[in-house]
């Protein structure tokens, strides 16, 4: 619980069960999973950072708990270390 | 979670972390979130796109994490923040559902979808030697694609689904590549002259606001010089071909002629279009608006004439193949090219107009055009108020009502010209009722008096204005727009009588003689009238109201011909008057011509007005007869007590605030009704009373088309007589027991029904 409040408004990667993959603010879960996520973008897969692809903007977006295979969050890395 | 979140799916990313350590040892930076996040997870590069800009990221995997920490939570209970609610919810996008998840479709095709220019360095797309029934397939179909946009689909799915388009430089083959620079920009300029107007709605036309919009390099003027040659070119070969004589050429030959003038004629069509485009939206140097329009003319006429021409030979270019499999578009075309652009919810199938049906639809097109250039040469108010209202009542697409837009604007409302408004109202009301402020010297050198007048007709340029662009808008969406107008009318006909009052001192004191009627309130009050007229009668086009609903908009109706006709009836007195007057100071002038056919005109529209008003009272008996016989049950409803007379004010609203003719309330109406029914005592009478009122009318109608014959007069001509003959029948006992009512049509005329009996 403490996880999931600390996690809203946060950058999530979500892997779909197609292999697209959406990046948006984590805005509301539920019990099943189902993740919206706000200003979110599409990509066709995980863009690494050569690949080129230009992202369609979808705005508010729902996916269902059930297609969700991955959840990533937008972290900072210590590059001191 | 699904299956695959079992298997382990790779990321596909570069897994090389600047310290180049072990991944799940990088080290978090200090945020206070983060040492919530569980420490197993492994943290991956990627990054993201936001606008121009890459950002770069670092992505930690929280699955498991995440997945337990929502097993916790209760059926139903939601962790959101406190300013997202189920109400924003709601508006989200839902994916992985093929009806609202566009880019499902996006998946389904299993070859990649390359961008315009991908394709040409992979050679997947042709761009040179193309034969001719190949370019005559592509133009052909690129403008089936120009009409299903102008019909209202999105931009992206139609016009841009041509690849050629999206980067017109790689094209080689010059013709090609002339006809879509000419396209591109006719749409650009299409775009902006509708953009312009502003008279379209969400329904009318799919404006392309995703900020997705294909620009080339190519100047006008480039694009113009490639245009004319290409022209030029094609009818060198047209030429050509035809030097030789019918029966020396073989098949293959004559087919070469067709083909040769297909190309040509679809070029010129093409430049047409764009310079008509170009030169009636772009900078005048030297010449007037109305110049501009006589050239715009000759366009669109030339244009009329190409058209059949086209449309004749548009089998000779290729069609799509009628393979099975899934990529048989047409050469060219995709209409998955701009997927990425479409907005994220309600995938739509577009398809595009079948060819010869958007050549129609163009021709019908261009037809309105014309039509809409002859505003440019009328000269009272009151004509181009009827010619706006007639050109709205074809129903014309957004581009035309746009167009109509533009031509009156730049005619009379151009900014260094604002008088030219004023000068045409001044016009309408002198030959409405030639008030003396207009017409008479001593009058119109008075300072005060003028002042007084120029103020009102300054203040009548907003209103006015305003219907006319109401008339410029969708069918559907005028009634709201009107009761909006009516209340801007109001404090127009207030400022009218007020203006007729200080009129009316000025000119006792200039002239005893003279009285100033209320000259300016009596136009106001016309042309109030008709309005509300007019918003009555279209919900009858629109399909809004139920047949018990009838009765009380007829009555209304025959209440607004009453007070018009009244204005008109003094209007011409005033116009009679003045007659009389203009004849006594210049006794030995013969100007009685010039002034009867200004009587005429009023005498006309009275004609009419009283067929009109005979109409709807004979359709007020009728129903009368109806209720009586209990053919008409007036609707009861359990939820509402005070039902019709909630329905009789949701009818009338707009009309509650003004300020003449003043609103009547159901009461009235209802003790009139009351008072007529018992008035007359079987249903009988009623429907002879009926009949006879349609019998009145259809008399008028006849008077009037011996002089002025029109489809519309015949129109009513046709229904008066047809209803003369059912009330006839009902009066004489047929059908006394049914109970079934009769049916109000409106096949003939949008406004008045023919009854028929079931």
């Amino acid at each position: 619980m403490a996880l999931l409040d600390k996690l809203l408004n946060r950058l999530l990667q979500v892997h779909l069960s197609d292999g697209r993959v959406v990046i948006g603010n984590f805005m509301c879960t539920d019990r099943e999973l189902n993740i919206i996520l706000g200003q979110c973008q599409e990509y066709s897969c995980a863009p690494d950072r050569e690949s080129t692809e230009q992202p369609r903007l979808l705005g508010l977006a729902m996916i269902p708990g059930k297609h969700v295979v991955k959840i990533q969050v937008a972290v900072d890395v210590d590059p001191s270390k | 979670m699904s299956v695959e979140g079992d298997q382990n799916i790779p990321n596909g990313v570069d897994q090389n972390i600047p310290n180049g350590g072990d991944q799940s040892k990088a080290r978090l930076a200090y945020h206070d979130w983060q040492k919530y996040l569980p420490s197993e997870g492994e943290i991956v590069e990627g990054k993201i796109k936001l606008g121009p800009n890459t950002v770069a990221m670092n992505w930690k995997d929280i699955t498991q994490a995440f997945q337990y920490a929502c097993q916790e939570l209760k059926p139903g209970q939601l962790v959101h923040d406190q300013y997202f609610s189920l109400y924003e919810a709601m508006s989200a996008v839902e994916l992985m559902d093929p009806k609202m998840d566009s880019g499902m479709i996006f998946r389904n095709s299993t070859s990649p979808i390359l961008t315009f220019e991908e394709a040409v360095e992979q050679n997947a797309i042709q761009v040179d030697n193309f034969s001719p029934q190949q370019l005559i397939g592509i133009t052909d179909e690129l403008f089936a694609c120009l009409a299903t946009w102008l019909d209202g689909q999105p931009l992206i799915q139609t016009v841009y689904t041509c690849s050629y388009l999206h980067k017109v430089e790689f094209i080689q083959d010059n013709y090609l590549k002339a006809y879509c620079v000419g396209i591109l920009k006719s749409c650009e300029l299409i775009w902006s002259l509708i953009q312009s107007g502003q008279v379209f709605e969400e329904e009318d036309f799919c404006c392309p606001t995703h900020g997705y919009v294909l620009q080339t390099s190519i100047t006008n003027a480039k694009a113009f010089a490639l245009l004319k040659e290409v022209d030029e070119n094609c009818a060198r070969n047209v030429k050509k071909c035809s030097r030789k004589s019918e029966e020396e050429l073989d098949e293959e030959s004559k087919l070469n002629n067709l083909l040769h003038q297909a190309l040509h004629a679809r070029i010129k069509l093409c430049r047409l279009l764009y310079s008509f485009f170009h030169h009636l939206l772009g900078s005048r140097m030297n010449e007037t608006f109305l110049e501009v329009v006589k050239t715009s003319n000759n366009r669109l006429q030339s244009m009329d004439a190409l058209i059949p021409i086209i449309k004749d030979s548009y089998h000779l270019g290729i069609h799509p193949n009628n393979n099975q499999d899934e990529n048989n578009y047409m050469i060219g075309f995709n209409p998955l090219i701009c997927i990425k652009h479409l907005p994220s919810q309600f995938p739509k199938m577009i398809e595009i107009m079948e060819r010869s049906k958007a050549y129609d639809y163009m021709h019908t097109l261009i037809g309105r055009h014309l039509r809409a250039t002859e505003v440019v040469e009328l000269s009272t108010i009151d004509s181009i108020i009827q010619f706006f209202a007639d050109f709205s009542s074809i129903s014309p697409d957004v581009l035309s009502r746009s167009a109509l837009q533009h031509f009156f604007c730049e005619t009379f409302k151009s900014c260094n010209d604002k008088k030219s408004m004023i000068e045409l109202v001044k016009k309408a009301v002198k030959n409405f009722t030639q008030p003396p402020v207009l017409t008479y010297p001593s009058l119109k050198s008075s300072q005060r008096a003028s002042e007084v007048s120029e103020a009102f007709f300054e203040r009548s340029d907003g209103p006015i204005s305003r219907l006319l662009f109401i008339y410029c808008c969708n069918r559907s969406r005028q009634r709201e727009k009107i009761a909006a107008l009516l209340e801007e009318l109001s404090a127009m006909q207030v400022e009218a009588s007020q203006c007729d009052e200080q009129l009316n001192a000025i000119t006792e004191r200039i002239d005893s003689q003279l009285h100033h009627r209320p000259y300016l309130g009596l136009w106001g009050l016309y042309h109030t009238c008709k309005i509300m007229e007019y918003y009555l009668l279209l919900g009858f086009e629109l399909d809004l109201y139920g047949s018990y609903e009838y009765y009380y908009v007829f009555w209304y109706v025959d209440h607004l011909y009453n007070h018009r006709l009244s204005c008109l009836y003094t209007a011409e007195k005033h116009l009679q008057a003045h007659e009389a007057a203009s004849i006594d100071i210049r006794k030995n002038k013969n100007k009685k011509s010039k002034k009867k056919k200004k009587v005429s005109e009023h005498a006309l529209e009275i004609q009419l007005l009283d067929a009109k008003q005979s109409m709807c009272k004979g359709y007020l008996r009728a129903i009368d007869g109806f209720v009586k016989q209990g053919k008409m049950i007036q609707q009861q409803s359990k939820y509402d007590t005070s039902n019709e007379k909630l329905r009789y004010e949701h009818r009338i609203l707009p009309f509650l605030n003004v300020y003449s003719p003043q609103f009547i309330t159901y009461e009235k109406f209802a003790e009139v009704r009351d008072y007529t029914r018992t008035a007359l005592a079987t249903a009988t009478e009623f429907y002879s009373t009926s009949a006879k009122f349609f019998n009145r009318a259809k008399t008028k109608l006849e008077e009037i088309s011996k002089s002025n014959d029109d489809v519309a007069t015949s129109k009513l001509i046709k229904i008066t007589k047809t209803n003369v003959v059912v009330m006839n029948l009902l009066a004489s006992g047929h059908k006394k027991e049914s109970k079934t009512c009769p049916n109000f049509t409106f096949e003939l005329d949008n406004y008045f029904p023919i009854i028929k009996i079931q």
